[in-house]
């Protein structure tokens, strides 16, 4: 129980991070809320963006009766930033058939490229989501 | 003996060669764990009886059995391995080790330096891991700790707030279901039977499905996990076009545009005929080993006692 709780905490701290690195400036937590389309409760993204602040992960300050948050930006993330690039690049140049990498997508070729077009525009023609871009 | 040998590579090899077969038919996480699981347990036990057969022949030579205290004699008149073969097998054997020992030292190195750049990354950082580059990509490190998702500036910009959803549970589909650990079986079976060598790629591809089914039912929407795939393929696609003028061919499989596809369908059911052939192949290499240890047990006993009675 605790440990499924801890795997849900965890995938939304992930998306919360995913959404405030996808953006440009900082966000409010009525932002977020809104950019995370999963039906999360305001408090719950509230509590999460507290959560990553005390952790470090995220600065925040208060610009009129709300809090707005960014990324911890060049102080303490840098040095994830710089290993995760090194990693990076080690992938990169090596191949593919690493067992410890998973990547989401490989290469493509033309034809798989026509067809996944195609793909996005017949699937582009239903209702749009309600998210951000 | 030689029947034993036969027998158990026989169905080592099938399972190597049928699998992209087999895989078609199942579900995509019973592909990954069964496919894995059985090209390795059986590649083991082709070893192992292989081992076998280079243990009868040197013991069949005079000197060796004069100190082991077995009649040579009995040995060479119930089956003995022929000479020839008996070679061939030590030398097979030999070239299996050298090679198992070589993949196995690249498997652990691929799996530290994950693990070692996964405790690199500060405690703070949680499960995922943004890096500031404009090609878009992701990837899952396996660590110790449940290890760490790698996702790009790139790949976030060009995928909506959905599409990042499901990129999210896919890999973490991958870290909680450790699906680099199958791979490396199926590499280490390929390593040692190269007629398992389309092992490791089906492995790959059916690991990739069933972190596709996970995020799909995460999200509970197979055609946005349709649309993450196909958007993630064709954007970094694009990137790499323009970065480099070319797509380097020869590199690709098309998995990206079958994965969106298969989501674009609703979730193919387990087919029984496939489970049943691994399963069969597995039992007839189970059975095979035993048989062989048995059978070399038995013809022990008795030199031991024909060489008492001398």
């Amino acid at each position: 129980m605790s440990a499924g709780d801890r795997r849900e905490r965890g995938a939304l701290e992930a998306e919360v991070l995913a959404c405030l690195a996808a953006t440009d400036g900082p966000m409010t937590a009525r932002q977020v809320n809104t950019a995370i389309v999963s039906s999360l409760a305001y408090t719950t993204v509230m509590t999460t963006l507290g959560r990553l602040h005390e952790k470090g992960a995220l600065v925040r300050e208060l610009t009129g009766r709300a809090y707005v948050y960014r990324l911890t930006g060049d102080s303490l993330a840098i040095d994830a930033a710089v290993t995760a690039r090194r990693m990076h690049k080690a992938l990169n140049a090596g191949s593919d058939r690493s067992v410890a990498l998973n990547r989401f997508v490989s290469e493509l070729e033309p034809e798989d490229e026509r067809f996944l077009a195609e793909l996005l525009r017949q699937l582009s023609d239903e209702p749009p989501p309600a998210g951000v871009s | 003996m030689l029947t034993f040998l036969v027998v158990v590579l026989v169905s080592n090899a099938m399972i190597g060669v049928t699998s992209p077969l087999v895989a078609r038919g199942l579900a995509p996480c019973t592909a990954t764990r069964l496919i894995g699981v059985a090209a390795f347990v059986t590649t083991l036990a082709s070893g192992f009886v292989l081992c076998i057969v280079c243990f009868d022949f040197v013991t069949q030579i005079p000197t060796i059995a004069r100190v082991g205290r077995w009649s040579a004699g009995s040995f060479n008149s119930d089956d003995p391995v022929p000479v020839a073969c008996g070679l061939a097998c030590c030398l097979v054997l030999l070239a299996v080790v050298v090679l198992v020992i070589r993949r196995s030292a690249a498997l652990a190195g691929d799996l530290w330096s994950s693990a070692a750049a996964c405790r690199r990354f500060p405690p703070f950082t949680g499960q995922l891991v943004v890096v500031d580059d404009p090609e878009p990509d992701a990837y899952a490190l396996p660590g110790w700790r449940g290890g760490h998702i790698v996702v790009t500036s790139g790949m976030l910009g060009v995928l909506d707030a959905d599409e990042q959803q499901v990129l999210l549970a896919h890999e973490a589909s991958h870290l909680r279901h450790r699906h680099h650990a199958y791979v490396a079986l199926a590499t280490l079976a390929a390593a040692a039977n190269p007629l398992c060598r389309a092992v490791p790629a089906v492995v790959r591809t059916s690991a990739e499905r069933w972190a596709d089914e996970d995020a799909a039912q995460a999200t509970g929407d197979r055609r946005l996990a349709a649309r993450a795939v196909a958007r993630a393929g064709l954007e970094s696609a694009k990137a790499k076009r323009a970065h480099r003028g070319t797509l380097a061919l020869g590199m690709s499989d098309s998995q990206v545009a079958q994965r969106a596809k298969a989501l674009m369908a609703p979730p193919a059911p387990t087919r029984p005929l496939s489970l049943a052939v691994a399963a069969a192949l597995v039992l007839v290499t189970m059975v095979g080993a035993f048989g062989a240890a048995l059978t070399t047990e038995h013809r022990f006993e008795r030199a031991h006692a024909s060489y008492l009675q001398q």
